[in-house]
């Protein structure tokens, strides 16, 4: 009964009743399934000559929903207020998340246990910014990249000019980002995470110590096939990738409303008052990681 | 005073350390022979010839223009409750979009240009787009907290009108009010490389007899990075408890007039002077020096005891000698207490 409590806070918080409800079916042609959607992406990325801002980078510029939702990256079935959904995980042999015993063992309550971070209206962090709910937006400008969210009016910004990371005692919600271009692919790295952020309302997680790599690359005028690559030694085994993408809103005149999460969000509350704790890291649970 | 401790307490923990600053020099941008960023160098242009805002700017709290004589009795009547309730509705210490907020053009932004909009970052991860593909304000907006920003461009300065608000922001955080007929102009100018003054006027002819505002001027945080400044409200943060109102005391009017003077001090480096006389059976302060502003002027002083009184969340003891007359008034901040002998 805890965790359906938990669910529907969460619903009735995180998600407003207009954000569009992450689509079914094809992007680019290609299935919405995210090995399926790998696979099929690579040759029309190779094959697509994307268009360029003016100085010369693809243009990511413009209004997207998130293929895949973060209720739960890994595959699961229909629940209360919970859809059916794929596991986001490609490379490992059963596509679960390759988490160590103990991490595996705290995996299993973190839901039951924690207040999930959304609820909270914290930042999404990297790589759930991805899959948050409300619509996207990214902006390009040289040196920059933003990419903004509705949900809780958070945004992150990506520098694309070269430079070193901050210094291990800056500790940040949505991590440090440092961009470049790779090809056609815009090739994120980050680190400085204060391991705070969960992937999803599942309660799957990670320290501090993670390192993520993400590629954003337009398939098609219209999809960017987005990857992440995920290396925490003191949570996973090895390192592992997850896949979604982004559909692009055409809707003429579409722009992003504003969410003041915060704003009468009882959620944090009714999470207390079925026992849930507020999540300060897995530092002191996760016991002789470091 | 708990209240005001915990308010504080939010300040401090919404506002990043400032020692987190990082060292990042910026490519492209013009030095002095000593290879530090040259301020005062000509304004960069952007792509269509206007001037280029992109930048980490912050600036100081500004000074507001403001007439309590300008605005309607009801706001006026807020700002009082308001300062009674220690501010503790602002929107900040809520974890809550500033909005139009005068205060909020201090602290760091990062200003982005691109054709279609113009983005200001702010470091608690709240952002606002100013449309500059020519389109109109709506007739009819839904309010929400950060409005809704068209800009162009008049010769080299850029003028954005927003419209749009709630009624739930404030636009200064001593409490002023304002209806959804609220309408923000902004007049941003960078006046070299390492200046920006954005004038502000806020009209509201349904809360203001005449526009009123603040001028923001911003300095360019060249070679660093802005990092995030995220508010974490949690239920054990915010302490809550009973206005000082609530928890007043009965003292004589005999006791009270033996506090009635005029006492002077330093506070916060300028000369400060508090005339408390008594009105009734109310003993006020009149709080005058540049500092007066936190708190405003006149501040009915509510007796928590027979010595120590509440002044607009500041706790105000007096010192008394033998006789129980006062000798000096200490005025109890955060920092710490500052003693004000009495004059006459």
């Amino acid at each position: 009964m805890k965790a359906t409590t938990v669910v529907l806070i969460l619903v009735a918080s995180a998600v407003r009743a207009s954000a569009q409800a992450p689509a079914t079916g094809t992007a680019a042609g290609c299935p919405l399934e995210p090995v399926k959607f790998h696979a099929c992406a690579q040759p029309k990325i190779k094959a697509f000559s994307p268009p360029r801002t003016p100085d010369g980078h693809p243009d990511l510029n413009g209004y997207w929903e998130r293929a895949f939702t973060s209720q739960n990256i890994e595959e699961h079935g229909d629940g209360l207020g919970v859809q059916a959904g794929p596991s986001l995980v490609i490379d490992t042999p059963d596509r679960r998340i390759p988490y160590q015993p103990a991490a595996l063992e705290l995996r299993k309550t973190m839901a039951d246990r924690f207040i999930s971070p959304l609820a909270s209206c914290f930042p999404p962090g990297v790589p759930r910014h991805a899959l948050a709910p409300s619509s996207h937006q990214i902006l390009q400008t040289p040196g920059y990249v933003v990419h903004l969210l509705e949900y809780s009016h958070a945004y992150r910004v990506i520098p694309t000019t070269a430079g070193p990371h901050a210094p291990g005692s800056v500790r940040l919600w949505q991590g440090d980002s440092r961009g470049r271009w790779e090809g056609n692919t815009l090739v994120v790295d980050v680190t400085n995470s204060n391991g705070l952020a969960w992937f999803d309302n599942a309660g799957n997680f990670v320290s501090d110590a993670v390192h993520v790599v993400e590629r954003f690359t337009l398939v098609d005028a219209d999809t960017i096939h987005y990857e992440a690559r995920i290396d925490d030694p003191d949570v996973f085994t090895r390192p592992w990738t997850m896949v979604s993408a982004f559909r692009r809103n055409k809707e003429p005149g579409y722009e992003l409303l504003e969410q003041a999460c915060y704003e009468g969000n009882r959620a944090v509350e009714g999470a207390e008052g079925v026992g849930l704790k507020p999540y300060q890291g897995v530092t002191g649970i996760l016991g002789g990681a470091r | 005073m708990r209240l005001f401790l915990a308010a504080l307490a939010l300040i401090a923990g919404t506002t990043p350390a400032a020692a987190q600053w990082l060292d990042r020099p910026w490519s492209g941008i013009p030095r002095t022979a000593d290879g530090k960023p040259n301020l005062a160098a000509p304004a960069p242009r952007g792509p269509g010839g206007h001037p280029d805002l992109t930048g980490i700017w912050s600036g100081p709290v500004p000074d507001i223009r403001f007439d309590p004589a300008d605005a309607q009795p009801w706001v006026n009547d807020l700002i009082r409750q308001r300062q009674r309730e220690y501010h503790k509705g602002r929107p900040l210490y809520n974890c809550l979009p500033s909005g139009p907020e005068a205060d909020r053009s201090a602290g760091w932004k990062r200003i982005l240009q691109t054709p279609a909009a113009i983005v200001i970052l702010n470091e608690d991860l709240s952002y606002r787009v100013i449309h500059m593909d020519g389109r109109e304000l709506e007739a009819n907006p839904a309010p929400s907290w950060t409005g809704y920003s068209v800009g162009r461009w008049e010769g080299d300065t850029l003028i954005v009108e927003s419209t749009g608000f709630n009624e739930k922001t404030w636009l200064s955080r001593y409490g002023q009010s304002h209806t959804e007929a609220l309408r923000v102009t902004e007049r941003y100018r960078r006046r070299d490389l390492g200046h920006l003054d954005v004038e502000v006027t806020f009209t509201d002819p349904r809360a203001y007899t005449k526009p009123w505002g603040f001028t923001a001027e911003m300095e360019l945080n060249a070679d660093t990075e802005m990092l995030e400044s995220i508010c974490e409200r949690s239920s054990d943060q915010w302490q809550g408890g009973p206005v000082a109102a609530d928890t007043a005391v009965a003292v004589s009017p005999e006791v009270l007039a033996r506090y009635v003077g005029v006492y002077h001090g330093v506070y916060g480096g300028t000369k400060r002077v508090i005339e408390v006389t008594l009105s009734g059976d109310q003993l006020i302060a009149k709080v005058t020096g540049r500092a007066a502003v936190d708190g405003g002027e006149m501040r009915p002083l509510i007796p928590q005891s027979e010595t120590s009184f509440d002044g607009h969340g500041i706790v105000y003891q007096f010192v008394v000698g033998d006789n129980g007359v006062a000798t000096a008034l200490d005025e109890i901040h955060i920092s710490g207490p500052e003693r004000f002998p009495k004059q006459r």
